[in-house]
C-alpha cells in the first residue's frame, strides 16, 4: 500500500467518523423535540377529533383536510402515517429521510465519495434557514424534507436524460414515475408546480433542441405532476382558509419576499453566486490556454437548476406569508447547484479537491454547532 | 473589455456615491434613534450632570465618525483606495455587521447574554466559505494567503476565547469578530475581482443582492427604534 492510498483511506475514515457523529447528533436533536403544535392536531382524525387508529382515519382526515383546510393531502397523509407510528418511529424515519435526501442530491450531482455525502449532508443543516421548523419538527420535516425526497426522485430520470440524452432509461421508470409524479406535484404550493414545470421544461428542451422524441414516461410523469400541482392549488380548503385570513398589501408582500430572499436564503444565494464567479474564472483560464473566445457558458442542467431556484422562490409571491421554513425546497435546489458546480471544477485536481475539503470542514462545523444549539435550546 | 470596464466605472461611480451616502445617512438616523431610545444622553445627564442635548449630539457625532472610520479603514489598509472599494466594503459592512447597542457600550457588564455568540452562524454559513472560494480563485494566479489574514483569524479566535471568562462581552466580540472576517473577505474579493475580466454581470448580481440585503437590514434597524 503506497502513501497516497493510505492517505485516501485515512480521509475516508475521517469522513465516515464525521458523518456518523453528525447523524448521531441529528438523531439526538430529533429525540429532544417531541410532537408539538400541528403534530398534535394531525395525530387525530381531523373529521371526528378522535385519535388516529388506522388508515381509514387518515383517509377520512385527508378528505376533510382537502375540503376545509388545505391541499397538501399527500404530504399530510404521510405526516399522519409517521405520527401514528409514535415519536421514536418518526425520529428514525426522519433521519433516514434526511440521508435519502442527501443520497438523491449526490446521485443528481454524481458525487460518489463519502466526502461528497458529508458535504451535502452538512450543507442541508448549515444553510438551512430554520432547522427546528423545517427538519426537526415532525410536520415541518414531512412537508419539506420528505417532499424534497420524492421531488428529486421524480426529477432524477429527467435530469439523467438532460445530462445525456443517449442515457438508457431507468428500470421500471414507466411504473414508478406515476406515483412519484403525483407525489411531487401534490407536495406543496411552491415546490409542486416548480417540479411539474421543470419536468415539462426538460421534456420540451429535449424534444426541441436535442430532437429526442419524448418517451412515454416523460409525458405521463409531467402530466401527473401537473395534475398534482393543480390539485394542491385548487383545494377548496385553501380558499376557505384564505377567506378568513387578512390578505397582505403590496408592502407586506414585498417585505415578506425581500426577507425570504436576502435573509432566509442569503447563505444559499451567496453560495450560488460565488461558485458561479469561481466557475467563470475557471473557464476564463482554460479558454486563455486554448486561445478560445472568453464566453461564460452554463449547461442545460445549470439553467434548469437556476430556473428551479427562481420558480420556487417566485411562486411564493402568491402566498400571503413566506415563513423561513418554506425556503427549504429552494435551498435544496441551491445546494444541488452549488455542489454540482463545485464537483465539476473538482475533476481530480488537487487544488480544487482542497477547496472542496475546506468547504466541507467549514459547513460541517456550522452544521454541528447549529444542531448542538438546537439540542441545548439556543438555536 | 477594457472599454466596457472604463464605461462601467464612469456610469457607476455616481451611483456608488449616491448609494453609499444613502446607507450612511439612513444608518446615522438609525444610530440617533437608537441612542435616544436607549437614553445615552440622559444617562450622562443623570450620572455626571452633563447637558443632555449636548451629550446626545456628542454621542451621535462619535458613533457616526466611528462608523465612517470602520467603513473606510479596510479600503485604506488593504490599498483598495477607490470609491468602488469603499462601496464594496460598505455593502459587506451593512449587509453582515451585527448591531452594536449604545447602552451596551456604556455598560457591557450589565448586558444580557442568552447565547454564547450570535453572528458565528453567518460567519460559517457565508463569510468564511466565500473567503475560501476567493482564496482558491486567487491561488491559481498568485500567492493568495497574506500574513494579516492569519492575524485577523487569530484575533477572531482569541476574541471567541475571551467569551469564556467574560460572556457579557458577546456583542463586542460578535462585532469585532465579524469585522475581522469581513476585512479578509473584502481584500480577497477585491484581489479576485481584478483577475476576473469577464465577470461584470456576476459582480453586478453579487452586489445587487448585497444591496438588497442592506436595504432589508436598514428597514429592520430603523423600524426597531
Amino acid at each position: 500500500m503506497n502513501t497516497t492510498q493510505l492517505n485516501g483511506k485515512k480521509r475516508q475514515a475521517a469522513a465516515l467518523l464525521a458523518l456518523i457523529t453528525l447523524i448521531s447528533i441529528e438523531f439526538v436533536a430529533h429525540r429532544m423535540l417531541p410532537f408539538i403544535m400541528d403534530d398534535l392536531w394531525y395525530s387525530t382524525n381531523l373529521a371526528t377529533d378522535e385519535p388516529l387508529r388506522n388508515l381509514k382515519d387518515i383517509l377520512e382526515s385527508q378528505v376533510w383536510h382537502y375540503l376545509n383546510w388545505g391541499g397538501r393531502s399527500m404530504t399530510h397523509g404521510a405526516l399522519q402515517l409517521t405520527l401514528m407510528g409514535g415519536e421514536l418511529f418518526a425520529d428514525i424515519t426522519n433521519v433516514i429521510m434526511m440521508c435519502l435526501l442527501t443520497f438523491m442530491i449526490c446521485i443528481l450531482t454524481e458525487g460518489k465519495t463519502l466526502r461528497d455525502f458529508l458535504l451535502v449532508h452538512s450543507l442541508l443543516f448549515a444553510l438551512n434557514a430554520n432547522i427546528k421548523m423545517s427538519v426537526l419538527w415532525q410536520a415541518g420535516g414531512v412537508n419539506y424534507v420528505y417532499s424534497s425526497v420524492w421531488i428529486l426522485v421524480f426529477l432524477w430520470p429527467y435530469i439523467r436524460q438532460l445530462k445525456n440524452p443517449a442515457e438508457k432509461r431507468l428500470y421500471f421508470v414507466d411504473a414508478w414515475i406515476l406515483p412519484f409524479g403525483i407525489l411531487a406535484g401534490w407536495s406543496n404550493e411552491n415546490m409542486g408546480p416548480t417540479s411539474a414545470l421543470l419536468a415539462i421544461g426538460i421534456t420540451a428542451y429535449l424534444a426541441v433542441y436535442k430532437k429526442k422524441k419524448p418517451e412515454s414516461w416523460m409525458i405521463t410523469g409531467s402530466l401527473l405532476s401537473l395534475i398534482g400541482s393543480i390539485l394542491v392549488v385548487i383545494a377548496p380548503g385553501n380558499f376557505l382558509r384564505s377567506s378568513v385570513i387578512k390578505q397582505p398589501g403590496f408592502y407586506e408582500r414585498f417585505l415578506s419576499m425581500l426577507t425570504a430572499g436576502v435573509d432566509y436564503l442569503l447563505p444559499c444565494a451567496l453560495a450560488v453566486i460565488v461558485i458561479l464567479i469561481a466557475k467563470a474564472m475557471e473557464e476564463n483560464d482554460s479558454k486563455i490556454k486554448a486561445n478560445a473566445p472568453k464566453v461564460f457558458s452554463l449547461s442545460a442542467f445549470h439553467v434548469i437548476l437556476l430556473l428551479g431556484i427562481l420558480l420556487s422562490y417566485g411562486a411564493m409571491a402568491l402566498s400571503p406569508h413566506y415563513p423561513d421554513r418554506a425556503t427549504f425546497g429552494t435551498g435544496v435546489f441551491c445546494i444541488i447547484f452549488f455542489v454540482q458546480v463545485l464537483r465539476e471544477s473538482d475533476n481530480g485536481n488537487e487544488e480544487n479537491g482542497n477547496l472542496t475539503t475546506a468547504l466541507t470542514v467549514c459547513f460541517y462545523v456550522c452544521a454541528m454547532l447549529r444542531l448542538i444549539a438546537e439540542i441545548t435550546g439556543k438555536g | 473589455m477594457k472599454m466596457i470596464k472604463e464605461k462601467y466605472k464612469t456610469i457607476f461611480t455616481p451611483i456608488y456615491l449616491l448609494l453609499l451616502l444613502t446607507f450612511i445617512t439612513v444608518s446615522l438616523y438609525g444610530i440617533h434613534s437608537m441612542q435616544t431610545a436607549e437614553g445615552v444622553g440622559l444617562y450622562f445627564h443623570l450620572n455626571y450632570s452633563f447637558d443632555k442635548s449636548t451629550m446626545d449630539v456628542l454621542t451621535d457625532v462619535c458613533a457616526g465618525l466611528s462608523m465612517i472610520v470602520f467603513l473606510v479603514l479596510p479600503a485604506l489598509a488593504f490599498r483598495h483606495k477607490s470609491l468602488q472599494g469603499i462601496f464594496h466594503f460598505g455593502c459587506l459592512f451593512y449587509a453582515f455587521m451585527p448591531r452594536l447597542s449604545m447602552a451596551y457600550l456604556i455598560h457591557p457588564a450589565e448586558a444580557k447574554w442568552d447565547h454564547v455568540a450570535q453572528n458565528w452562524k453567518l460567519g460559517l454559513q457565508a463569510i468564511i466559505p466565500m473567503s475560501l472560494i476567493f482564496l482558491y480563485i486567487i491561488a491559481k494566479k498568485e500567492k493568495a494567503f497574506k500574513k494579516c489574514y492569519a492575524f485577523l483569524f487569530l484575533a477572531c479566535l482569541l476574541l471567541a476565547l475571551l467569551l469564556l471568562p467574560f460572556p457579557y462581552l458577546q456583542q463586542l466580540v460578535d462585532f469585532t469578530g465579524t469585522y475581522c472576517l469581513l476585512c479578509v473577505l473584502f481584500d480577497l474579493y477585491e484581489r479576485a475581482s481584478q483577475l476576473l475580466e469577464n465577470s461584470l454581470l456576476l459582480n453586478f448580481i453579487l452586489f445587487g443582492g448585497l444591496i438588497l440585503r442592506v436595504i432589508y437590514q436598514l428597514i429592520i434597524f430603523t423600524s426597531i427604534y
